[in-house]
């Protein structure tokens, strides 16, 4: 841990970190998540609750905190009536979150899926970057393999960069970089031997040209030798491939860009690329702003 | 381009696919005068189709040595729009078919021309089974009263008129005279039947249809010059050709282009001839010696080139045929050659003996239709449709039943929602179903040791299947493939089968198509093909369900190397759990276990599923492992390729081991264990070249066995094999 931040520690994308404070039976591991990655990251920890300030309700959040371990003095903690979705976009806004850690459900059932749950609701139109939990720990399992995508996209830099960051500072084992190549891109139609060749020396040269692109982001990341990490393009539709390479691969984090534009429900009703992930979550699931 | 390089090295192929062409030619004449007057059309109609089919697709055609014509499934098309577009008047009605067939013909070039040519694998295969042999039924039924001289037959619907067969057959017993035309037209069948049955070259030089043809030409001519008798046969029972070519071309009349019978008419031709083109396309692949791929959509545009041509000067439509193909490829013909020639060879024979093909009875050429119908709808089929499963054959009937009674258009669309309905009841999570209904389910990639792996996920069926075949379609000719459907609930008939036709073709290929990760679902019968869906562990247990091929090849190569195979699942597995490996993982349970014994060693070899956290945080694993229990001691201790396995959290913290002398295996090996000296005297210099000079697994020792795995999924045949023989060897270095 220590060789990686110390080398990028400039960067530093995630200072502030926020999660959700709620009475579910997550609550409690979420904010063991939480407390740790804020360690980890040598981030501030903000703490919002979207419900009434009374004194039931306080002493609920102090026991809770208490499970955890966290001092009241090292977080601050955030009271705001409303929607909780809207209290969070507020929030994070206001107080300039960059990262913002929420548990989600892998797979919603199919009315909650086109309702939307509030962990969706904001990784659909995200203020800062989100880190959705789904299955929060109390005890650190920590993080064996990371894919990050590597779209050809002006975001991907970003995310790669902080991507690796985040993962790096975890000591992660693996990280794969998924470029998802459109097979449209591949000009030649097969018809027959003669084609078939043809189709798959054009698909070597994108892979080429892909890998390429990627290892430039990756040149300047310093990565410890005990981490491999590795580049792999695939074909297929954008957000449903790499979220299928995640799951075969059993990884533990995936990294996609923020959406360009909130996404709505037509979105789901036609997914595309971040709506594939959402709409069957793989493993937990970081979605990286741009700020 | 093909076919000029013939020509040029003639003396090489040319006259092979001369020969051939001829012998396919013998065939090919009688078929079309059979299949035209089968269709409700002048027997020129069938002979104008072979002939421009066989040049346009020796021209234009994108496979090598598929013969083009005219197809036994378009019989029923054809007869249904004559009648239904003359209004009885089967004259009429021929020339406004024309005009269907070449709007078909231009549909089927434009499918060609927009690369649409899979389209037809969408199809079920059990509803295609169903219509076919509707199609063979209905043959039978139209020509077995032909066949038996008794012309004028009518039923309301199909099912009545083959029903009205035992009373033709009865009127033959019953006639006055000497039921010539009956006799020669079971003789016919009987030719046709009990051909392939007598085992004699000279008989076997001649194709059974020219025999027919050949007999019975025969016959007439002893009458004319030995028999004091005239001809039993009267003309309106034989075949009727023009003596003059010119005459039996006829042009269509488009006049009818917007009646509804019409349109039915070109879609019908559209679909049943693409239908047909393909599959025969795909079966003649199999059987090309020189392993060629078609360029499907080529054809499809030379043979709707084909079809329009044909269709405005009175042919019939042209598809692409699997019987005379498959006779072609017998004799040799190794190029589109041979389809010209064959074309070439009819034209000839027509224009030479026209006159002695007036002689030929229709109850003749009715024999060979009832057999072409009879193997359509053989009781072989429908028998080999129930082994499929019940679900099959219940598609499989509904699709002939509706054909039969409602047409063929109605009936595949009645098949394909019957398809669709019993898939749905038969699935576990139909929700979920219903929402990924149009969704993405693959993905092709390249594993870090070059291998590629498809991984299906969801439900594979019929609706999303083009999908899967696209990417079966791009893995290059000398590449392998791990086919995975460890991550789908559900895998229809269809699918099954297509894959059962890739292997083959992988194989041809001289590469390999292994599928995995089919063995835990369940079967709907013990047939190959048969659907699988997700099981839960309960059910089997209880029943242990159908091997899948996976299964069987195991258990060869168990039978192979002397050891027990047994496919049933294991819950206790005390023995896996001692490994640090599964410290902090659940095992559920073990299954495909196989016992041996080398060297007085026990091995044993497992696909093991396990799972790590619980409820919605629970993530199951499949690995395949080997476990060897040398008798002698061994020290604990832990082997990794360096860097590459991470997924051991149970010993850590132990630096990695350096045994001297070794820079090799400690720069590429990651050895870690408490009781370091036991370690080092352990790993011997022939253990460390040993394992030097072999592929990376992962090994662990409790104490007392070995624990020998690798990769994150079950293994590929070839891998348990090599994992297997890694553990023999290993186990020869021990003792």
């Amino acid at each position: 841990m220590g060789l990686a931040q110390s080398k990028i520690e400039v960067i530093r994308p995630f200072k502030s970190i926020a999660t959700a404070l709620a009475f579910s039976p997550t609550a409690e591991a979420l904010l063991f998540e939480a407390k740790r990655i804020s360690e980890r990251l040598n981030a501030s920890l903000t703490l919002i609750h979207a419900g009434v300030k009374n004194s039931a309700n306080e002493s609920r959040v102090h026991e809770l905190l208490e499970k955890v371990g966290l001092q009241k003095k090292s977080i601050k903690l955030i009271w705001k009536e409303g929607k909780p979705e809207k209290v969070l976009l507020e929030v994070c806004l206001l107080e300039k979150v960059d990262l913002l850690i929420l548990g989600a459900i892998k797979h919603e059932t199919l009315v909650k899926h086109y309702t939307g749950s509030v962990a969706r609701k904001i990784s659909r139109n995200p203020p800062c970057s989100l880190l959705l939990i789904t299955n929060p720990q109390k005890s650190t399992q920590g993080l064996r393999k990371v894919v990050i995508n590597g779209l050809n996209h002006l975001k991907t830099k970003n995310t790669i960069e902080k991507a690796c960051y985040f993962a790096l500072s975890f000591d992660v084992k693996k990280i794969t970089v998924v470029e998802e190549i459109r097979p449209t891109e591949v000009k030649t139609k097969i018809d027959d031997n003669l084609t078939l060749e043809q189709a798959y020396h054009e698909k070597q040269e994108l892979r080429r040209r892909e890998d390429k692109r990627i290892f430039e982001i990756l040149k300047p990341i310093p990565i410890p030798s005990q981490t491999e990490i590795s580049v792999r393009a695939v074909f297929g539709k954008e957000g449903y491939s790499i979220s299928h390479y995640a799951e075969v691969k059993k990884a533990n984090l995936l990294v996609m860009n923020s959406p360009d534009n909130k996404l709505g429900f037509l979105d789901r009703l036609l997914p595309h690329d971040l709506e594939y992930v959402l709409s069957d979550m793989p493993c937990d699931l970081l979605i990286v702003h741009q700020k | 381009m093909e076919l000029l390089k013939g020509i040029k090295g003639f003396k090489q192929s040319g006259f092979r696919n001369l020969l051939s062409g001829f012998v396919v030619s013998l065939i090919a004449l009688p078929l079309a005068l059979g299949l035209a007057i089968a269709s409700g059309v002048p027997p020129m109609a069938g002979i104008i189709s072979v002939v421009i089919g066989g040049i346009i697709a020796a021209l234009l055609g994108g496979s090598h040595v598929t013969i083009a014509g005219p197809g036994n499934g378009l019989v029923v098309v054809v007869l249904t729009s004559v009648v239904a577009l003359g209004d009885g008047n089967l004259l009429v009605g021929y020339t406004y078919t024309l005009a269907a067939i070449v709007v078909s013909g231009a549909l089927i070039t434009i499918l060609g021309i927009l690369r649409l040519g899979n389209l037809s694998n969408f199809f079920p295969s059990a509803t295609i089974q169903g219509m076919l042999s509707a199609i063979g039924l209905i043959i039978i039924a139209k020509q077995i009263h032909v066949m038996l001289g008794e012309s004028g037959v009518e039923a309301a619907n199909n099912l009545m008129l083959l029903a009205e067969a035992p009373s033709s057959i009865w009127a033959v017993f019953h006639s006055a005279e000497v039921p010539w035309v009956a006799i020669i037209g079971i003789m016919s069948l009987g030719i046709m039947a009990f051909y392939s049955k007598i085992n004699n070259s000279t008989f076997q030089a001649i194709p059974a249809p020219m025999w027919i043809i050949l007999i019975t030409v025969g016959f007439y001519y002893y009458f004319q010059f030995f028999s004091i008798t005239s001809f039993p046969i009267s003309t309106s029972f034989l075949i009727q050709i023009p003596e003059n070519i010119k005459e039996s071309i006829v042009f269509a009349d488009f006049s009818k282009w917007n009646n509804y019978n019409f349109i039915i008419a070109v879609m019908s031709i559209t679909l049943i001839a693409t239908i047909e083109s393909l599959l025969s396309i795909k079966a003649v692949d199999k059987l090309d010696v020189y392993r060629r791929r078609s360029n499907t959509n080529k054809d499809l545009k030379a043979l709707g080139l084909a079809t329009i041509l044909s269709g405005l000067v009175g042919g019939l439509p042209v598809v692409a045929v699997i019987a005379r193909s498959s006779v072609n490829v017998n004799q040799g013909a190794t190029s589109r050659l041979s389809n010209f020639f064959h074309a070439f060879f009819v034209l000839l024979f027509v224009l030479l003996f026209g006159d002695m093909l007036n002689k030929i009875p229709l109850s003749a050429l009715a024999g060979i239709l009832v057999f072409t119908g009879y193997k359509l709808a053989s009781p072989a089929k429908f028998k080999l449709m129930y082994r499929f499963g019940k679900d099959q054959f219940a598609i499989f009937f509904v699709t002939l039943l509706a054909t039969l009674l409602l047409g063929l258009i109605n009936g595949i669309l009645i098949g394909i929602v019957t398809t669709f309905l019993i898939q749905f009841y038969l699935m576990e999570d139909r929700v979920e179903f219903l929402r990924t209904l149009t969704r993405p389910n693959t993905l092709l990639y390249e594993e870090e040791d070059g291998s590629l792996h498809l991984s299906v996920k969801g439900h594979s069926s019929f609706i999303n299947y083009l999908k899967l075949k696209e990417s079966l379609d791009s893995i290059p000719a000398n590449k392998s493939l791990i086919l995975d459907f460890s991550l789908t609930t559900f895998v229809d008939n269809s699918v099954m089968e297509h894959i059962h036709h890739y292997k083959d073709d992988f194989k041809k290929k001289n590469s390999t198509l292994e599928v995995i990760g089919l063995d835990i679902h369940d079967s709907t019968s013990a047939h190959p093909f048969a659907a699988r869906r997700m099981m839960r562990l309960t059910s089997f247990m209880k029943k242990g369900g159908f091997l899948t091929a996976r299964q069987y090849r195991l258990k060869d190569f168990a039978n192979e190397i002397d050891w027990k195979f047994r496919s049933k699942s294991i819950q206790e597995l005390p023995l896996l759990e001692a490994f640090p490996f599964f410290r902090r993982k659940t095992i559920d349970h073990a299954y495909n276990v196989f016992r041996g014994e080398h060297m007085g060693v026990q091995m044993k070899l497992m696909d093991v599923e396990f799972f790590e956290g619980e409820f919605i945080a629970k993530e199951v694993y499949k690995h395949s492992v080997l476990i060897i229990s040398p008798t002698i001691e061994i020290p604990r201790f832990r082997l990794d390729k360096e860097r590459i396995f991470d997924r051991i959290a149970g010993m850590a913290g132990f630096e990695d081991i350096e045994i001297e002398g070794h820079v090799d295996f400690s720069r590429r090996f990651k050895l870690k264990g408490k009781n370091v000296n036991k370690i080092k005297s352990f790993f011997s210099n022939e253990l460390v070249l040993f394992f030097e000079s072999h592929p990376y697994y992962h090994l662990e020792s409790d104490g007392k066995n070995i624990l020998i795995l690798k990769g994150n999924r079950i293994s590929s045949i070839s891998e348990v094999k090599a994992l297997a023989m890694y553990g023999k060897e290993l186990v020869e270095r021990l003792v």
